[in-house]
């Protein structure tokens, strides 16, 4: 209650006490209109204050998510490919926006049809690992290339090795 | 011993050069007595008429003897009782078999020009002059080619009861910086024109009846999809596009349907579909890789690659896949097998001291031979007589195409270009 409406009410009391004291003819007071409420302010409601900024890892590069080799004619993972799927895991797994395509691919030596099959064979190795490391399957996709989208146009062992791999692309 | 005598060969010094791996020739079509027909082409008769077309009469006959050539049942004469040499054939390919002495068959060709309209009148007659075969051919301003290759392919009928091969396509892979489209190729390797321009990969095309439309796998859409070009309308309509592979399809005319291999189910497997993609069945189940699938003519089994034994190997099913049984005991990484239309042979490519070499076997795995030994060989694909395989080989480095007379053990190289060519199909028409 504010302090006017306090001052009307005691107003109130006393003029019903003196007119119930001895005086028949009392006129009725006249109603205390207490004065009006202070008009509500119509200024706009200050801004809510900032939310405090996402404390999320930042969306992986390109160049993050390392891509890992195969022996020839094989989709096993060796124990480097694991150490390097490991930390792509890891960093997957803290990059929860981050999704990703991973691409099988051949050396040029094998025929065409088996190729892609095993390219297959190669990006599913990669996608099985991560996901029993923790990341989510739905954010990776697979494709096989075979043999027809090689990395290294040398025909000896070194283009070859760079060439058996599961490629890890990512995708907006 | 299995038959893996390779004869002492020459390293195959160029594109012609006859590759002297042991043939199928010596056991199979000289114990049934066969020889080369002998036969003159005649220079050709131009009358007066038409005479602004005598190169075009000169280049007919010089299509007329590379076909009869190339169909392998013939050594062709010039009216000088020289062997004819159209250019680009080796000598090799066209020699004479040790003869009985009768007098040779004889093509005569006369052109002429009734009524404004370019004719040519073939006419086949034996060793006495008979007339076996007569046809009068209009050549428009497309060119004899068409009339000579419908002209030989009734000769080798008539000669040898068997389908000609001269009127026949090789549909292909033309590989263009990363990318590859889909190519066509006369058989004798002229007129080489791209069918798509889709800019992306393309590979594996596979002939419906009547080259009534190219089946092949893109990546138009990302993704490695199967789709159909009709020849007709040149509308491209997708197939399959199962998620992961729709890869390396096979067409059987006699069942009308495709098989091919599909990754949906997790890992490759063997899936046949009819030719628009409706009622896919899958034939095999195995985790295994089980791949590149190869009907009999009558569509009752399958020839395919797995590697369930660990390696690649060629095996062979029913078409409901039933009956797996294996063909190939070596152990050694086989692929693409083909099966003839006349049902003796499974052609494929096995790898041996680090080569694929192209090898032909019976449908029951018996009688290996090994057909070419040298330049990593792939893709093999058999022509409609049962007798010539395209495929692509990698030699000095790139690959080509070649085509070999499995019987005769002869090899041509099929196109020319810098731009590698893989994953030939030979049309049954």
């Amino acid at each position: 209650m504010t302090r006017t409406m306090r001052v009307a009410a005691l107003v109130l009391l006393a003029m019903a006490v003196l007119a119930g004291c001895g005086k028949k003819t009392m006129e009725t007071p006249p109603p205390v209109t207490p004065p009006p409420a202070p008009a509500p302010q119509t200024t706009p409601p200050p801004p809510p204050p900032p939310p405090p900024a996402p404390v999320a890892a930042p969306t992986l590069n390109q160049g993050d998510v390392q891509d890992v080799f195969f022996d020839y004619d094989k989709a096993e993972l060796r124990s480097d490919a694991r150490a390097t799927l490991t930390e792509d895991g890891r960093k997957l797994v803290a990059s929860p926006k981050t999704n990703i395509t991973i691409e099988g691919h051949c050396d040029e030596r094998g025929t065409v049809d088996y190729n892609l099959a095993l390219g297959e064979r190669r990006a599913n190795a990669g996608r099985d690992f991560l996901v029993s490391y923790g990341v989510d399957g739905g954010r990776i996709k697979t494709i096989s290339y075979g043999e027809s989208r090689p990395f290294a146009l040398g025909h000896d062992e070194s283009a070859w090795a760079q060439n058996r791999r599961a490629h890890f692309v990512v995708t907006p | 011993m299995a038959g893996w005598l390779v004869l002492a060969a020459s390293l195959v010094a160029g594109p012609d050069a006859t590759c002297l791996a042991q043939p199928v020739y010596d056991l199979e079509l000289r114990g049934q007595g066969f020889r080369r027909v002998s036969v003159v082409l005649a220079e050709p008769k131009v009358d007066a008429a038409a005479a602004g077309s005598r190169q075009v009469a000169l280049d007919g006959q010089e299509t007329l003897a590379r076909d009869l050539i190339y169909s392998g049942f013939f050594y062709v004469m010039d009216q000088s009782a020289n062997p004819f040499l159209p250019r680009g054939v080796s000598r090799a390919w066209n020699v004479a078999d040790e003869g009985s002495g009768e007098r040779p068959h004889r093509i005569e060709a006369a052109w002429s020009q009734p009524g404004g309209q370019l004719s040519a009148d073939l006419r086949l007659l034996d060793g006495g002059g008979n007339q076996l075969l007569g046809k009068r051919y209009q050549v428009g301003e497309a060119g004899a080619r068409g009339a000579m290759h419908h002209f030989a392919d009734q000769v080798v009928k008539q000669m040898t009861g068997l389908p000609g091969i001269a009127q026949s396509k090789i549909a292909f892979a033309r590989l263009a910086g990363k990318n590859s489209e889909i190519c066509v190729v006369d058989y004798d390797g002229f007129d080489e024109r791209a069918l798509t321009n889709q800019r992306t990969l393309t590979l594996s095309p596979c002939w419906g009846s009547g080259r009534s439309w190219i089946a092949f796998t893109s990546y138009v859409e990302g993704q490695p999809f199967l789709y159909r070009l009709d020849q007709g309308t040149r509308r491209l309509r997708p197939v399959s596009r199962a998620p992961g592979l729709n890869t390396t399809p096979d067409w059987c005319a006699a069942r009308r349907a495709f098989a091919l291999t599909l990754t949906r189910d997790g890992n490759a497997e063997i899936y046949s579909m009819s030719a628009d993609g409706g009622s896919p069945k899958r034939l095999t189940h195995n985790p295994a890789i089980d791949t590149s699938p190869s009907w009999s003519a009558t569509g009752q089994q399958i020839a395919f690659t797995s590697d369930r034994s660990g390696v690649p190997q060629i095996y062979v099913m029913d078409a409901d896949g039933g009956n797996v049984r294996r063909l190939t005991q070596h152990g050694l990484y086989s692929d693409s097998p083909a099966w003839s239309a006349d049902g003796r042979w499974i052609a494929y490519v096995c790898r041996r001291d680090g080569e694929f070499q192209l090898v032909v076997m019976r449908p029951d795995g018996a009688d290996e031979r090994v057909i070419v030994r040298d330049g990593s060989n792939d893709s093999p694909a058999w022509a409609n007589d049962s007798r010539h395989v395209v495929f692509s080989s990698r030699r000095g480095g790139t690959r080509g195409l070649y085509v070999v007379d499995v019987y005769a053990g002869l090899e041509r190289r099929l196109i020319s270009g810098y731009q590698e060519a893989i994953t030939p199909a030979w049309s049954s028409e």
